[in-house]
């Protein structure tokens, strides 16, 4: 998805919320420039490259595989859980949003994760009455999550060689 | 290399583990489904199992159960996206040896699973009570032939069957954990967990959340239920090392868990029954330490249902020649240095009449070193440590002259010269240990660094453990420890400065 699709897709609620990152992402030369000079990844704010990269002892590259990895698997687990959600079937949608959770966590993705939690929590306990409402907003943070992953593999930051140590 | 097998349906989970595991020389195998883990449980038979909690279709503890139906001992740790799941509480009730939730952070996984590794090397390796210095080097063996020894020997196989607690004395380096590990071994707890920690090396708090676990809440930080290691060790027995470090309030859950195998988690109320055997270690004066009232006496005779003392070196002068020919022997094969024939005789009475302060562990590394310097076949002084061969005869003579001149100095550690290598020698023995082909060359290292570290820091504080500990942010017991493991003299430099002030 290149930038342009992306910021068509941004559902309408979360323009305001994020028009700034919207302004950042239609700026990206400065933006890496940036970048080269703090070291830092701000990307969208849905996920804290700072906490992720101490808990990967600083390996940048191990960091954009694993995005690289998120970035192929994701959306068809996305696609499980939606169709779960469709078939109403409790156990099956708590077993789909843990696998996505779990993918996610890596990245400190905490808004996709906190959905992702509820999803599961919910059915586990046998309740999926508000699973529409929330499968559209992991699917708007979706988006979020995966425009900032996509931003991080093709940044500087991720692809400055060997790993840190 | 040590074999860890990951059982996880995550791809990134796999990869993840796969690189930071190998980095630390951790050799690793991976399977996707339960089927195929535990097919390499039975065929490649791993050191420790990273577990997915949750695979698909499978529930983890079904897979615990099978993999402890193969192997009771091989260490499991669950990996889980909640810590504070139910199904993580009762793994680890279970008997999985530890649970990490993700997000995954991998310098405290690898750290998790070397200790996994080494519980189940401790679980697995045989202690032989055998006096022949050609036993299998892999095997960690008692050698002794000295009637001392033999009372160690005896004492370990009268009660080693016995569930009654067990109290081994001795100074640092004769060999304690051996006879607690040889306690395990010959007792009907044998296929059970054995557990190992050292109280000297972690914080008062951090050491009663990790016996007696922690409910979450129960302190800052406590973001999840933890399950202690006596709750962990159910039906097994736990080693406590350096008991005489213990904190007063910990020794009080501990008196209680001797008294009706008892206790509850820290910040909770749940009473937890447990049925563990207790082994316990120390170097400290436990008796004097009671009449100082900072350890408590009912504890004292709680733990102490048999005693087994090790004598140090100096006192069973007749193994010395007997260890030697074992480390040497040992080192010899680890350093794969075949041409070496053997000691001069003028370096084995050296040896012979050191007084090995550090006893066993000390001889172990001094011999080591020695076939690390030794150019030919033959060792001589010359390849010695300075430790050995430079300060054994001057210092020793100036201690039995000037002792009773320097008792009122305070013991200072040896330092820079002439015991402790230099920092700036390190790259010179980096060097030497590449040429020589080593494979354990960042333990080589770090220790160096670490004992010149210790005896800096000590020097500077004129030898004040306490003060050392707040330099260092250590406790004061792993202080003691690295005195006692690097052979850091407290009392040799003194007599050196005795004679250089006349």
């Amino acid at each position: 998805m290149s930038r342009v699709a992306f910021i068509a897709l941004i559902p309408p609620q979360l323009a305001g919320r994020h028009s700034t990152h919207i302004e950042n992402l239609t700026g990206s030369e400065s933006r890496h420039r940036t970048i080269m000079k703090t070291e830092t990844f701000a990307g969208n704010g849905s996920i804290c490259t700072e906490v992720v990269l101490e808990r990967l002892n600083g390996d940048r590259a191990l960091m954009a595989k694993l995005a690289g990895f998120f970035l192929e698997d994701a959306p068809r687990l996305v696609e499980t859980l939606r169709a779960d959600i469709e078939s109403g079937s409790a156990p099956r949608i708590a077993g789909s949003a843990h696998s996505l959770g779990g993918l996610a966590s890596t990245f400190e993705a905490k808004s996709f994760t906190r959905l992702t939690t509820a999803i599961e929590r919910n059915c586990r306990q046998g309740d999926t009455s508000e699973m529409t409402e929330l499968m559209q907003q992991l699917d708007a943070e979706f988006l979020w999550l995966i425009a900032d992953l996509r931003e991080f593999v093709a940044s500087p930051i991720a692809s400055d060689g060997e790993p840190i140590r | 290399m040590p074999l860890a097998l990951v059982v996880d349906d995550d791809r990134s989970v796999r990869f993840m583990l796969q690189k930071s595991l190998e980095e630390i020389s951790i050799e690793v195998i991976l399977a996707s489904t339960a089927e195929e883990g535990l097919h390499l449980v039975l065929n490649r038979r791993p050191d420790v199992v990273l577990l997915d909690i949750m695979l698909p279709g499978r529930s983890g503890l079904d897979i615990l159960e099978e993999i402890q139906a193969c192997d009771r001992r091989l260490p499991v740790i669950f990996i889980t996206a909640d810590g504070g799941s139910d199904s993580a509480i009762e793994a680890m009730r279970q008997g999985a040896y530890d649970y990490v939730s993700k997000p995954l952070n991998l310098p405290n996984l690898n750290r998790l699973v070397k200790n996994a590794i080494n519980s189940r090397q401790l679980m697995s390796v045989p202690v032989a009570l055998t006096a022949d210095p050609e036993a299998d080097s892999r095997i960690r063996s008692f050698v002794g032939r000295s009637q001392e020894m033999l009372n160690v020997f005896k004492a370990i196989g009268r009660v080693a069957a016995q569930d009654v607690p067990v109290l081994i004395r001795g100074e640092s380096g004769t060999g304690k954990e051996l006879v607690a590990q040889a306690l395990y071994q010959h007792s009907h707890r044998s296929d059970q967990p054995f557990v190992a920690i050292n109280c000297a090396a972690l914080p008062d708090t951090l050491l009663e959340s990790e016996l007696f676990g922690h409910e979450k809440g129960a302190f800052t930080g406590a973001d999840r239920r933890r399950i202690g290691k006596f709750e962990q060790c159910h039906g097994g027995t736990i080693f406590l090392d350096e008991v005489g470090d213990m904190a007063l309030v910990v020794q009080g859950k501990v008196l209680r868990l001797l008294q009706d195998q008892r206790f509850e988690r820290v910040g909770g109320n749940e009473t937890i029954t447990t049925d563990v055997r207790i082994v316990t270690a120390t170097n400290r004066p436990l008796e004097e330490m009671v009449e100082e009232k900072t350890f408590r006496a009912d504890l004292l005779y709680r733990l102490n249902g048999m005693t087994i003392s090790l004598p140090p070196l100096r006192e069973r002068r007749e193994d010395i020649p007997l260890l030697l020919g074992y480390f040497l022997a040992k080192s010899q094969r680890a350093l794969n240095k075949p041409h070496i024939e053997g000691m001069s005789p003028e370096c084995l009475e050296l040896l012979t009449n050191h007084d090995w302060p550090g006893n066993v562990r000390q001889m172990q590394s001094i011999v080591q070193q020695a076939v690390l310097n030794t150019i030919g076949p033959i060792i001589i002084p010359e390849f010695l440590p300075r430790e050995v061969s430079a300060v054994c005869v001057t210092v020793n003579e100036a201690v039995a002259t000037k002792a009773t001149k320097t008792q009122s100095v305070a013991p200072r550690p040896s330092a820079v010269d002439p015991d402790v290598p230099l920092i700036g020698d390190l790259g010179s023995f980096i060097e030497k240990r590449i040429v020589a082909k080593s494979t354990n060359l960042s333990t080589e290292v770090l220790d160096c660094v670490e004992r010149y570290l210790f005896t800096r820091v000590l020097q500077v504080t004129n030898g004040n453990q306490s003060q050392a500990a707040e330099i260092l942010g250590v406790t004061r017991g792993k202080i003691r420890d690295r005195i006692a493991s690097f052979n850091i003299s407290m009392e040799r430099k003194v007599q050196i400065d005795g004679d250089a002030g006349e």
